[in-house]
């Protein structure tokens, strides 16, 4: 569903990303890990075509991100580390408009509730303005787009950054449950635990390349953290 | 989509506090310079009023006096004799070319408190006729009064300015542009239909209070011309609100912060509404200094003291050219309204390079605004919205030479009465030559603000389409 092939993204002679060579199932969580300028959100923008990759090729469902920048995007979902939403409208509204311009306008109001509500909006929340919302909310506000726009890969970079621990694990059982019904998901993350629970696979990626993959069903938690440790120091 | 992106847009306006203050502050204003506007029309209307009374009245009292030496009474001033065609002519008798007000006249006052809409016509020189003018042409560049071209000139773009300038930036900053841009909606057409929603906005609500301006100041809109001249302003309004939007948008594009983008565009605003008028005018005046007026009037001099001290040669020599002025039987080389009047003719011929030169370098100075007016929209929506109005440089010159076209019809009048003394009778003063103002054709005006509007849409275009390629290579990541 998410590939990368021979991605490199230079910016003068730093290379931002080094042929990154990826491919993500159906189902499969892929989480990056790495430090801060590793290439993690380099590598999610250059499948969102925010940025134009200098050489090698993102390919969503098949197709070149690059060449099909619009086709591409109606698979695409993306969270990023703060959904930022429109502050005068309410949880609704946004859900609204957002889902609109995923071009998808078949949903009724009530359905639309529904999907606010199945994020863990609270009904009384659904129609307040999103100025009054928490950083959580405004985080489950972004799964119920994805999920009204039936996406079918899921772009996340550090989504449960600064979240309590209760919002986070609510917020990984949404991604669980959505990579259940077959979404592929790449998350770029600094969370090791939320990654050895959510997710089916890791990488680790250092100065623009990934130097090591592993499935998470290989590994206990200690050990990631010991793996991340020695590929960083290494 | 289109349409869901522009409801967005209106629902963050609604609820955003700028545009709140910014329809309060336009109403307030707009509804002042139609005020101001109404007053300044009613003023002029007024005078010209008083000038049709003042010369029916002094006609009738003429009549009357003409009727009562008929009756063998005598001229009720030793001076002033009425049967005289000379003094009928210049005083008696003087009627006045008046420019009738257009009806949008009201919304701009344009060039209308410089030039001037009426003459009074006698026998003097045309010099002397249309002294009362300004000589040093004031350029039509100059913001007038406070007027609603005025508000649509200067203050509507600051409008568009302060609702766009953080077009994209405002939503780069607060982080949804990102959210959106992930669907699929390209950049380009996402600010297309932002840029729109906010127009239409903008426009409707400076149209709709154009409109209440329109009824405010009395404009009667039944008045031939007067529907298609408002939708013509309105036509100008649009293409001019266009230009700025663009302009908004492709500073926009280049990707920096809100603060940055403000200061950018208030500088726009600053250059192109304020400096380049005055720097054009200040260019215009500097490539074609007009004569001084000065000099002028010393060669009106010198040429009258030659004139006067060739006297009767002159008024022979006239004859020998005007062979049908000639009275008939002896020439009287005393008489004084004859001498006068060929010694004023010998003077308008001396300094008539002068006068020549003077007109040529107006016409310079206009020829140097003419070309580069299109430096500046707001030179170009001023001179549009006050052809619209009637008080633009062109209908006012117009003018002008349909005043002189009538003072010449009134000289050729009098000149063969006052050279043979013909008696002035009451009846006479019945079939005197009267002014009736051709106006200029209309297509002549509609070309001219057709052009203008033309031009607008043209820098218009030329922004929107640089713009919309300069996103293409927008900034999403900071």
């Amino acid at each position: 569903m998410l590939e990368a092939i021979g991605l490199t993204k230079l910016y003068g002679s730093f290379k931002a990303l080094d042929s990154l060579d990826l491919s993500i199932e159906p189902g499969q969580v892929f989480c990056l890990l790495g430090a801060n300028g590793a290439g993690k959100t380099t590598t999610i923008n250059l499948f969102l075509n925010f940025i134009e990759a200098s050489s090698g090729e993102a390919r969503v469902h098949g197709l070149q991100v690059a060449e099909n920048p619009l086709e591409t995007k109606k698979h695409l979902a993306y969270i990023p580390e703060q959904v930022m939403l429109y502050r005068h409208l309410t949880g609704l509204e946004n859900l609204e408009y957002f889902t609109a311009l995923a071009r998808h306008e078949e949903y009724s109001q009530d359905q639309l509730r529904r999907f606010l509500n199945e994020a863990g909006i609270s009904a009384d929340a659904i129609d307040r303005r999103v100025s009054t919302y928490s950083k959580g909310m405004r985080q489950k506000v972004g799964i119920a787009i994805a999920v009204a726009k039936r996406a079918k890969a899921l772009l996340l970079d550090e989504p449960t950054s600064g979240l309590d621990p209760k919002a986070s694990s609510e917020f990984s059982e949404l991604l669980k449950s959505m990579s259940g019904e077959g979404v592929a998901v790449l998350m770029a993350t600094h969370d090791l635990f939320r990654a050895k629970e959510t997710g089916t696979h890791v990488g680790f990626m250092k100065q623009g390349r990934l130097v090591a993959r592993l499935t998470t069903a290989e590994i206990g938690h200690a050990d990631l953290e010991g793996l991340y440790l020695e590929h960083m120091h290494g | 989509m289109l349409l869901r992106v522009m409801r967005n847009e209106w629902r963050g306006l609604a609820a955003d506090r700028t545009l709140w203050a910014v329809t309060i502050l336009l109403a307030v204003v707009m509804l002042f310079a139609a005020s101001n506007g109404a007053r300044w029309s009613a003023l002029q209307q007024e005078r010209h009023g008083r000038l049709v009374a003042d010369q029916s009245e002094r006609l009738e009292e003429t009549r009357d006096q003409l009727l009562e030496i008929a009756r063998g009474g005598s001229p009720r001033s030793r001076f002033l004799d009425p049967r005289n065609p000379a003094q009928v002519g210049q005083s008696f008798a003087a009627g006045y070319a008046l420019l009738p007000p257009a009806p949008l006249a009201p919304l701009s006052v344009g060039q209308s408190d410089i030039l001037p809409a009426h003459y009074k016509i006698t026998l003097e020189s045309r010099e002397a006729l249309f002294a009362g003018d300004e000589l040093d042409n004031p350029t039509n560049l100059l913001a007038g009064r406070f007027d609603v071209a005025f508000v649509i000139v200067f203050l509507y773009p600051l409008v568009i300015l302060a609702l766009s300038y953080n077009l994209l930036s405002g939503e780069k900053e607060g982080g949804t542009l990102a959210l959106a841009l992930a669907q699929p909606i390209s950049l380009t057409r996402l600010a297309t239909a932002k840029i729109l929603g906010c127009g239409v906005v903008v426009l409707s609500l400076t149209a709709a209070l154009t409109l209440a301006a329109t009824v405010a100041a009395s404009v009667d809109l039944g008045a031939p011309g007067a529907f298609s001249s408002l939708a013509a302003y309105f036509g100008i309004t649009a293409v001019y609100g266009l230009f700025w939007f663009s302009l908004a948008l492709l500073v926009n594009a280049f990707g920096r912060g809100s603060a940055t983008n403000a200061v950018i565009l208030a500088g726009a605003w600053l250059t192109l509404a304020l400096i380049v008028p005055s720097a054009t005018s200040l260019f215009a005046a500097t490539l074609y200094p007009v004569p001084s007026r000065v000099e002028m009037i010393q060669s009106v001099r010198v040429a009258g003291q030659e004139a006067s001290e060739l006297g009767s040669q002159l008024l022979s020599a006239y004859f020998e050219d005007h062979p049908e002025m000639a009275p008939e039987g002896e020439i009287d080389p005393r008489d004084y309204y004859s001498l006068k009047f060929v010694m004023e003719d010998e003077i308008s011929r001396q300094i008539a390079p002068l006068t020549e030169r003077f007109e040529a370098q107006i016409r310079g100075q206009q020829s140097v605004v003419e070309k580069f007016r299109f430096l500046s929209p707001a030179i170009l929506a001023q001179q549009a919205l006050n052809d619209l109005s009637g008080t633009g440089y062109s209908r006012f010159d117009h003018f002008r030479s349909e005043a002189g076209r009538f003072a010449d019809e009134w000289k050729s009048h009098f000149l063969p009465q006052i050279f043979r003394k013909t008696v002035v009778t009451a009846e006479a003063l019945g079939e005197l030559p009267r002014f009736s103002y051709r106006p200029e054709r209309p297509s002549a005006i509609a070309e001219r603000v057709g052009g203008t509007a033309l031009l607008i849409a043209l820098s218009a275009v030329l922004l929107l389409g640089t713009a919309l390629w300069a996103l293409r290579r927008y900034p999403l990541t900071a």
